[in-house]
């Protein structure tokens, strides 16, 4: 008696079989998506402190707004990427990332913007 | 930007802030309570999540999908939910404005995030009452984030009761309030609602499994809408202020949600806390 013979793999590939929820996995990419949050806002508020005037500030707040929208975007459409590949622990941990960040960061931003005004009037 | 930087940079009620955190500013200090009470609500809900776990009835994996879309759709709520404050667009601030310096909101988060929820629920196709899970979760966030409120914010309108809160001359103008007379502490109210749900509900967490949620978003509904009178919101029409307008078109549909779980023909639809009583 012979086994029959396993079926044929599809093209393509299998299809992704989806993870279980690693909380590891969630939390590295949060981290990520901190990352991407501090490099958003950190790069607008450098060129507003390097270019010293009005035009700074305003070009400032112009790339703050655009990152803001870039970041938000990317976070969903990757995240809703990542399940859809069923790395569902990583796709969560980018939309979820996103929410706790933005909740967040105002708490930061605000430290760093205290920290620049007092240098500057310091100065 | 500019406008954004003169608010961050705004001190706090230093009356009620010892003097090191009266140097901080006044939107760390709310929005690091408000951090804190989310923080706080996450703990609460892993715990439910855990005791549900050792008690034998674990929790779908799917519920990270509605956490997602809670904390997605109260982000988004609570930032831009006050944007459309008047019926002529053009007073109203830009998206862009509203999403860096413009007011938060509570209401308009919790709004949200049960929107988010829903949402969330639809797309992974996950049928069962999560609410129970998230409700006291949501007090004990509300109950922290209320104390920032209550230390950055106009307490209330003036009051003859003892524990009324009297602002200093310099505070009082910089939040538009009456110097030298005892005010409300409204958030403080608030306070103490948000606790005393809080052991309510984690005390008749098995007798109203399925309701908990709608139940403490009525109860609260009804709290804040009578807290109103005494918050010192503008009155915009009828005597009655911008939140109780959106509380009064929100809580029916919050209440009709809870009816139509009670009737008979839907009690079938399972629920996570197990057997309904």
């Amino acid at each position: 008696v012979t086994n029959p013979p396993p079926p044929p793999f599809p093209p393509g590939g299998l299809p992704p079989s989806p993870d279980r929820i690693d909380g590891k996995k969630v939390w590295v990419s949060i981290g990520i998506v901190l990352l991407v949050q501090l490099f958003a806002v950190g790069i607008p508020i450098g060129v507003a402190v390097w270019m010293s005037s009005s035009d700074g500030i305003t070009v400032g707040g112009w790339l703050l707004a655009l990152g803001q929208l870039l970041v938000f975007v990317g976070c969903m459409g990757f995240g809703i990427y990542e399940i859809q590949r069923g790395r569902r622990s990583y796709g969560l941990g980018w939309i979820i990332g996103w929410a706790v960040v933005t909740l967040a960061l105002p708490v930061v931003g605000a430290g760093v913007c205290t920290a620049i005004l007092a240098t500057s009037s310091a100065g | 930007v500019a406008s954004a930087t003169a608010r961050l940079v705004d001190v706090p009620r230093p009356d009620l802030l010892p003097a090191g955190l009266a140097l901080s500013s006044n939107a760390v200090i709310h929005d690091a309570l408000v951090g804190l009470g989310i923080l706080a609500g996450a703990a609460l809900f892993s715990a439910g999540l855990r005791r549900r776990r050792l008690a034998g009835r674990p929790v779908d994996d799917r519920i990270w999908f509605v956490l997602a879309g809670v904390l997605v759709g109260g982000a988004l709520g609570g930032r831009l939910g006050t944007w459309l404050q008047h019926l002529d667009l053009r007073e109203n601030a830009s998206l862009v404005e509203q999403w860096f310096y413009g007011n938060r909101s509570i209401l308009s988060g919790l709004f949200g995030a049960y929107v988010g929820a829903l949402v969330a629920k639809r797309i992974v196709g996950y049928r069962d009452i999560t609410g129970d899970l998230f409700a006291p979760a949501v007090a004990l966030a509300m109950a922290i984030g209320r104390v920032g409120c209550l230390l950055t914010e106009l307490p209330g309108t003036p009051t003859s009761l003892p524990w009324g809160i009297t602002l200093s001359t310099a505070t009082a103008h910089r939040l538009g309030a009456p110097a030298g007379i005892p005010l409300h502490p409204s958030f403080a109210y608030e306070i103490v609602f948000h606790l005393c749900a809080l052991v309510l509900l984690l005390r008749l967490r098995e007798r109203l499994a399925g309701e908990l949620l709608a139940s403490y978003l009525i109860a609260y509904a009804l709290f804040r809408f009578g807290v109103e009178f005494v918050r010192g919101n503008e009155v915009v029409a009828a005597g009655l202020t911008r939140p109780q307008w959106f509380l009064l078109a929100c809580t029916p549909l919050a209440g009709l949600r809870l009816l139509r779980r009670r009737r008979p023909d839907t009690a079938a639809v399972p629920v996570l806390e197990g057997v309904r009583s």
